[in-house]
């Protein structure tokens, strides 16, 4: 995963006019779109409210007796 | 207050339509006077950086034929990120701000993976040279007050693009949130307008905009896409208003009263405070505008301030 600390790596080069690898920054902009894809495809999942019903084994325990 | 280097524009844009409508006194604070606060907002820097990294995102993508796809692809979201950082610069904004630099990064990424270049729905209408576009008519039997010269009416737009076989202003514009009603503002908004009128004039028979919305927040970025039509009664609505309102900016300037109609406006508070309060809630404004503010004038045609 791409991390700030690489993001920001990447702005301070810019800004210190240093010579830039345009491949390199493709490729990490190409690893954010990944990244973010990823995350719209298997989002993590939300924490849920504690269930007030007890699961139960099958239907036919709901049959009446 | 002592005249410093008062100047009324030359060109008229709806940034100062708008800032003259909404109150005199900022439009006087800010293009007669020429003042600039010495602290910039963060939103402008994170909407100016975002707009950077488009610009040159489209513009290389859209117009280097030579290169692949995949060439093409790397070339413009590389140089699209390298705009992106120019433009927001090192100063990271305190804390609590949402328009963090990692935060315009991700909206840059979001866009990029909600609308891939290759499946663009508003394909960009070229020059042949970049994907913006800039216009700037005279104002029908209007002259400048100290010159005397035609006054004129001005605007740069992100681009034109094709959609649906007709032409549309496009524009990307960043905010805080996008709610349901967020797409509905753009119906009446006097910017596009009057860009489409510009547009027009300049021989582009644009119908109307296409404007797409990005909301960076804390943990996510949103982004909604409006679609509005001007018709030719509202274009010429427009035109009727603008005569009147560049008539009463040439007044207030000939009588040197510019009042502050954004205390009916609402105007002191939006996105925010207006940067110009400090200076309103003092009788001696001029003690005041050294410390907070510079002399520094928005140039639209060379875009930039001007000392």
């Amino acid at each position: 995963m791409l991390t700030n600390e690489k993001i920001n790596d990447l702005r301070r080069r810019v800004l210190n006019n240093e010579p830039l690898d345009e491949a390199e920054y493709a490729e990490a902009v190409r690893q954010m779109v990944s990244e973010r894809i990823s995350q719209i495809v298997s989002p993590a999942p939300k924490a849920t409210r504690k269930a007030t019903t007890k699961p139960i084994a099958n239907l036919d325990a709901l049959l009446p007796k | 207050m002592e005249p410093h280097n008062r100047e009324f524009p030359r060109v008229i844009t709806a940034s100062l339509r708008e800032a003259f409508n909404s109150c005199h006194k900022k439009f006087e604070w800010s293009q007669v006077v020429g003042l600039a606060p010495k602290t910039t907002s963060i939103h402008l820097t994170a909407g100016k950086a975002y707009a950077a990294a488009l610009e040159a995102y489209r513009s290389i993508y859209f117009t280097e034929s030579s290169l692949s796809e995949a060439e093409r692809y790397d070339k413009a979201v590389a140089q699209g990120f390298i705009a992106l950082v120019r433009t927001y610069g090192a100063e990271d904004p305190p804390p609590e701000e949402k328009k963090q630099f990692d935060r315009v990064v991700a909206a840059y990424v979001e866009h990029l993976v909600r609308y891939p270049p290759a499946t663009e729905h508003a394909k960009p209408h070229l020059l042949g040279r970049g994907v913006e576009f800039s216009f700037a008519f005279e104002v029908a039997d209007l002259k400048h007050p100290t010159t005397g010269d035609p006054l004129l009416y001005g605007g740069r737009l992100d681009q034109l693009a094709e959609y649906n076989s007709a032409l549309f202003i496009f524009d990307d514009k960043t905010t805080s949130g996008i709610g349901p009603q967020w797409r509905r503002q753009w119906d009446l908004r006097s910017q596009f307008t009057g860009y489409t009128v510009g547009m027009q004039l300049s021989g582009y028979p644009v119908v109307g905009a296409i404007i797409r919305g990005m909301a960076i927040l804390k943990e996510e970025c949103k982004t909604a896409e409006a679609l509005t039509y001007r018709p030719q009664w509202m274009v010429e609505r427009w035109k009727t208003r603008l005569i009147w309102d560049l008539k009463r900016m040439i007044d207030a300037w000939n009588t040197g009263y510019f009042p502050h109609t954004g205390e009916e406006s609402g105007a002191c508070y939006d996105y925010g405070i207006c940067p110009f309060a400090t200076l309103c809630m003092t009788e001696t404004p001029e003690k005041y505008i050294d410390v907070y503010f510079d002399y520094s004038r928005w140039d639209p045609v060379e875009r930039e301030h001007k000392k």
